[in-house]
């Protein structure tokens, strides 16, 4: 069987190519780049590393690699029985004239998994369609796909033969309704019909926390993820995003409850704690700047950060403090630092915006979010309420006087939640220089 | 899950909404080597105390959405081990009743003088090395001008409870602590043996003491350990360590009930399986059991010869008992102190379903249950019956059971515990 993978990043090499090249597949990478191409013939091979209570490594060989859009690529394309993109949510839009173009030149059907974190498929199909310019193109099926690994480290820059470290959670549930074949048995990979539950439950929960505890662990000066959700002023913080996050998506996917009736250890702690333990996989040593690189991109509506903000809301639940939180650090990445965060061009577009227009402006543009929406008002709240001291930096308060006070909302614009109030910017607690 | 970094002086989680008593607590814990976590929620605070490893949490009563109460239930329900102090403005009687009913270890009200609340938080935490025992910051009473009871007001004895962490979802040890903390108004700590790690010299998180009283129920051998060292220290076990030992020795104990005179089936010992063969015939089926005994883990019905050629036996010595049919059912004979109460109930080798249904004690049942409870001087204990057509015959004798059907149990059991406490105040008063 043979098997294309558009990306050569960390779940294209950490994760898809291992699966299916140990399953006995022929792969070949269809890269961005011709150098990173030549670098991954060159260096025959690369390691995969599994961290978990059980860790081992392993070397894939025998994988072919070519540049997307070439002739090799169309030809690999051609010959494919199953076409997988992993080539991070900003990018698949960009993936629909080099597709196009090596799906004219076939002829048999072929399923496309979309391996994002995002729902991209119906958009890869669209560009797909946009890029045939007329062309007739074979009968193919497309579907979403969610891969729980997380890959942190590992890439195809300059130097040697790279390692890709990931950890041991490794399924990829593949969206049984776009497909027009059956999805073949591989270990870890499995058919659903809940596809926009399983997203869901993995973006808007476990990748929400994370992100969340790269910004907060950022401002606590921390550089990889397990040392930044180990500190004691982050954790409850994103213990709190994670619990308001899953039961919100519980509520809107009854699908999810393991069992035959919801148990909240179960159902809530079991999931969260896990997710707290992925994040402080020190094996794994997740750098905090990959995980918070590009906030723009995360604070758009429907991405991790404000996606389950709206999840929450529409399902019945109050304003989200954790959350309103962890949006206002988002904000404040690569504040006052000349590292890789300050470096960020997002974060130095936002930086920008907020010294010039201020934070309600920059939480409309970039996250729509309304002046009369009363997060809005909880983030700006907390926004200001961080301080930037010599040593160390202020968190504001999770709970407001106001926030504490706020009803429960039956929608996202109830507006009876009031901002104002001063909140105690001495109240914040010190952090320990770090 | 993984948790953060231990920190020296132990770890406290304050479950506080108010951000400037939050912030003032974590400055003057940290101040000398605590790590505190703040949850400014109940849904935090209920996440991370069942989730987390804390030494102690300090509990606002007074949270928004979960309440404080609803989440000392939760802790309490989940964790009875963790101790919780609890931080109230409210200081009527009543509340603090409800709040030690509910499983509190302490209250305290708001204003509070810093150093007194960091005496009662200290009691709860690892004691560090050089520093002494675990309580040395908690006054004690000037003997000579207090009695006994006077001094038992103070609440200062301890009940430490220790047990494996596979009995918390059982009803023992769990339905004892709470008549102890509601009724008897002890503190009560609740020690996970598999939980627990102790550096050889220092006390760590076993520290009981001369006064308190260790309530074992627990088959670890690890624990065998802890309660050998508190004897050692003085302190008052509910069952002794030679008790516990003895009856945990399976062909130990059916030595000591044959000197005894208790009835029981025949009864081989034997290095290994094979040696069974000898064995004579009319004497199968045999029930092997392992030489250290764990309930009815382990325990084997053989046929015949063939089926001990057959046999895969890992445990090395092996006691054997001649199989006695008594259609499924056991009697189980139950004893705390002078109380002997009796249940039919499915055999564990047999049980598809669990049922339970109580029997009057006869006084040849009661002479049964007390000749086992001499045997071994135990005072909480169980007695596996076989009620054959020969009479009664005894199988097994365990250290404190879960007193599965005696409702009463409980309650017997804790004035049992508080009883001995007095007594252990005043021996070593």
């Amino acid at each position: 069987m043979r098997l294309v993978i558009v990306g050569s990043g960390k779940i294209a090499c950490g994760y898809l190519a291992p699966l299916f090249a140990a399953a006995g597949w022929q792969v070949t990478l269809a890269c961005r780049a011709a150098q990173t191409a030549d670098r991954i013939r060159r260096a025959a091979g690369w390691g995969v590393e599994v961290t978990g209570a059980s860790p081992f490594a392993r070397t894939v060989t025998g994988v072919a690699a070519v540049r997307a859009g070439s002739f090799a690529f169309r030809r690999a394309v051609a010959d494919a029985d199953l076409l997988v993109t992993a080539v991070g949510v900003g990018n698949v839009a960009t993936l629909g004239e080099p597709l196009a173009d090596a799906l004219a030149g076939r002829r048999r059907p072929i399923d496309i998994w979309v391996v994002e974190n995002g729902d991209c498929a119906a958009g890869l199909r669209s560009a797909i369609l946009a890029a045939s310019s007329g062309r007739p193109l074979p009968a193919f099926g497309i579907a979403g796909a969610v891969a729980t690994v997380a890959v942190g480290r590992g890439g195809w820059g300059p130097g040697e033969r790279p390692v890709f470290v990931g950890d041991a959670d490794r399924v990829l549930t593949v969206d049984r309704n776009g497909l027009l074949g059956q999805v073949p048995t591989l270990d870890g990979v499995r058919a659903t019909a809940s596809y926009l539950a399983r997203l869901h439950e993995k973006l808007y929960v476990f990748n929400a926390g994370h992100a969340i505890t790269a910004y907060l662990g950022w401002l606590g000066g921390h550089d990889s993820m397990d040392r930044a959700i180990g500190d004691p002023l982050v954790r409850p913080i994103v213990v709190g995003c994670l619990l308001e996050a899953r039961r919100a998506v519980l509520a809107a996917y009854p699908c999810l409850v393991g069992g035959s009736e919801f148990n909240a250890a179960a159902d809530i702690h079991g999931p969260v704690a896990a997710a707290l333990a992925r994040y402080a996989d020190r094996q794994l040593a997740d750098p905090v700047n990959r995980v918070a690189r590009e906030p723009i991109r995360k604070l758009a509506p429907g991405d991790r950060l404000l996606g389950p903000v709206r999840l929450i809301r529409s399902v019945g639940g109050s304003v989200p403090a954790h959350f309103a939180l962890g949006v206002a650090a988002a904000l404040l990445y690569g504040r006052g630092r000349d590292d890789a965060a300050g470096r960020d061009a997002q974060a130095r577009v936002l930086r920008g915006q907020l010294a010039s227009r201020g934070v309600m402006a920059v939480l409309d543009e970039f996250c729509c979010l309304s002046e009369d929406d009363p997060f809005t008002h909880a983030v700006a709240e907390r926004y200001r309420g961080f301080v930037f001291a010599d040593d160390a930096v202020l968190f504001p308060p999770v709970h407001t006087t106001d926030a504490l006070l706020a009803p429960r909302m039956d929608g996202p614009s109830t507006g009876r939640f009031s901002p104002s109030a001063p909140h105690a910017l001495a109240s914040g607690a010190l952090r320990n220089g770090q | 899950m993984i948790a953060p970094g231990r920190a020296d002086g132990g770890r406290i989680l304050v479950v506080e909404d108010d951000q400037r008593i939050a912030s003032v607590l974590v400055k003057a814990f940290e101040h000398t080597g605590q790590e505190v976590v703040v949850a400014a929620d109940g849904d935090v605070g209920l996440f991370l105390a069942t989730t987390d490893r804390f030494d102690v949490v300090l509990l606002d009563l007074g949270l928004p959405g979960q309440s404080g109460m609803a989440l000392l239930h939760g802790i309490s329900r989940v964790r009875p081990d963790l101790p919780v102090v609890m931080l109230t403005g409210r200081d009527n009687p009543s509340v603090r009743a409800g709040c030690m009913d509910a499983g509190a270890s302490s209250f305290v009200t708001k204003p509070f003088i810093i150093s007194e609340l960091r005496g009662e938080i200290d009691r709860f935490l690892p004691q560090r090395p050089g520093s002494g025992t675990r309580f040395n910051r908690v006054k004690k009473p000037s003997s000579d001008s207090e009695g006994p009871a006077r001094k038992l007001m103070t609440g200062a004895e301890t009940v430490w409870v220790l047990t494996d962490s596979r009995y918390l979802a059982q009803r023992m040890p769990g339905a004892l602590v709470t008549p102890l903390r509601a009724l008897h108004r002890r503190r009560v700590v609740v020690v996970c043996a598999d939980r627990l790690v102790t550096e050889v010299g220092c006390a760590g998180g076993w520290a009981p003491r001369a006064g308190d009283l260790v309530v074992p129920r627990t088959r670890s051998p690890f624990a065998l350990e802890l309660l050998a060292t508190a004897e050692r220290a003085g302190v008052t076990c509910l069952n002794s360590w030679s008790a516990v030992a003895a009856v945990r020795d399976k062909p130990r104990a059916a030595l000591m009930l044959a000197t005894a005179g208790v009835a029981m089936p025949r009864t081989w010992l034997a290095d290994n399986p094979r040696a069974l063969r000898d064995v004579p015939a009319s004497a199968w089926p045999l029930l092997l059991k392992p030489h250290l005994g764990d309930n009815a883990r382990g325990i084997v019905k053989v046929a015949d010869l063939d089926g001990l050629d057959r046999l895969s036996w890992t445990d090395g010595m092996v006691l054997a008992q001649q199989y006695v049919d008594v259609d499924g059912v056991d009697l189980k004979l139950y004893g705390a102190g002078e109380a002997v109460w009796a249940v039919r109930r499915p055999s564990p080798l047999r049980a598809s379903v669990a049922w339970c249904e109580p029997v009057t004690v006869t006084a040849d049942l009661r002479r049964l249950a007390r000749t086992c409870a001499a045997t071994f001087n135990l005072t909480a204990y169980g007695v596996d019956v076989l009620d054959s057509a020969a009479g009664p015959l005894v199988v097994d004798v365990n250290d404190f059971p879960n007193y599965t059907g005696v409702d009463e149990a409980p309650e017997v059991l804790s004035d049992l515990v508080a009883t001995l406490l007095t007594g252990a105040v005043t021996c070593a008063w």
